[in-house]
């Protein structure tokens, strides 16, 4: 999926949308959708604010393409604009706290969609993700983001220290591996 | 079970994470259609405005005398309006017509979300302080420009 050169990919796509093209948008839509997904999914928000968050902001997205200067950093801005649209919801909500920040939310197992799961070390692995606490889940869920986010993305979305993430994502990643529902897969919980 | 336990990086096991998340916790298809009408929205209420000219441009080269030399002059054009504005060396004052006139105020729309509104004259002519920060302009119904940082 990766072009050669995706700079130029991301550039060509931002000037032919900006002309109108809609496949070009729709195009871009595709490439950014699973950047601002992640971002939204961690968020305590209901399930229609959460549709809400993610269609104004690509709405917005759409409305600022003229003034991405480096279409590279797409992924990075339309994760920092889901973010500000999450909050906009949420301060409409939360009458009283004008600048409140939406809080995280721990999806539980039974939140997530396990039936079109059907290898059971990865239903086993959704099952310990569940258990991890809010802000664990938000980081390895803004990780997985394809195309992937740089740790300073990550950080300012999530206000982390840069320097956090790693050390945090290895420790995450160790309390699946020990849990009891991943431990039995993997050969003896060592890396 | 069927999976005899094995030994996995810590990257091989990110990106068994990432793929049942993606299974997981899907994006409606209802949502991302929603984001693909983006653009038909936009279009619907004002038509983007595309910038014809600006000044501080490498390229454009304007011969300016020295009580110039800090207005940057841009231009924005559709296909309703012709924009031009002024932004003065101060940051904030910004000077602008709008041609033909429209009667009509203009919306300034600052980067967190503030809407003010700019009364024209006959002429289409403005004049206005705007926030800092980006700004956009809008006539509604008629055209939206692009951001505008300075």
């Amino acid at each position: 999926m990766d072009p050669a050169s995706p700079t130029c990919e991301w550039q060509a796509l931002v000037e032919r949308a900006l002309t109108g093209d809609q496949s070009a948008w729709r195009e871009l839509v595709d490439r950014l959708k699973g950047v601002a997904w992640k971002v939204l999914y961690g968020y305590d928000l209901s399930t229609e604010d959460r549709n809400d968050a993610f269609a104004s902001t690509f709405f917005r997205v759409y409305e600022r393409l003229q003034s991405i200067r480096d279409p590279q950093k797409l992924p990075g801005w339309v994760a920092t604009i889901a973010r500000n649209e999450a909050n906009t919801i949420y301060r409409k909500r939360a009458k009283f706290v004008p600048m409140a920040e939406v809080p995280l939310r721990s999806v539980a197992a039974a939140d997530h969609s396990e039936r079109l799961i059907d290898d059971e070390m990865h239903a086993a692995m959704l099952r310990a993700f569940a258990n991890l606490p809010a802000d664990m889940q938000a980081l390895m869920r803004l990780l997985s983001a394809d195309p992937p986010l740089g740790y300073d993305e990550v950080g300012r979305i999530l206000n982390l220290p840069h320097g956090s993430i790693g050390p945090t994502r290895q420790r995450c990643l160790q309390r699946l591996r020990s849990s009891p529902e991943l431990a039995p897969y993997l050969d003896g919980g060592r890396d | 079970m069927n999976n005899k336990p094995r030994s996995m990086t810590d990257d091989e096991l990110a990106s068994m994470l990432a793929s049942v998340l993606d299974a997981a916790e899907p994006i409606p298809a209802a949502v991302i259609d929603a984001a693909y009408a983006a653009v038909e929205m936009d279009m619907l209420t004002e038509e983007l405005a595309v910038l014809a000219f600006d000044s501080s441009v490498a390229g454009a080269l304007v011969e300016m005398r020295s009580t110039e030399a800090e207005v940057r002059l841009l231009s924005f054009v559709n296909d309703h309006l012709t924009v031009d504005l002024e932004l003065h060396g101060d940051g904030r004052t910004i000077v602008g017509q709008v041609s033909p006139p429209t009667g009509q105020p203009l919306q300034v729309e600052g980067e967190d979300g503030s809407v003010t509104e700019v009364a024209t004259d006959d002429f289409g002519r403005f004049r206005m302080t705007a926030p800092s920060g980006a700004i956009r302009l809008r006539a509604i119904g008629l055209l939206i420009t692009p951001w505008i940082s300075r």
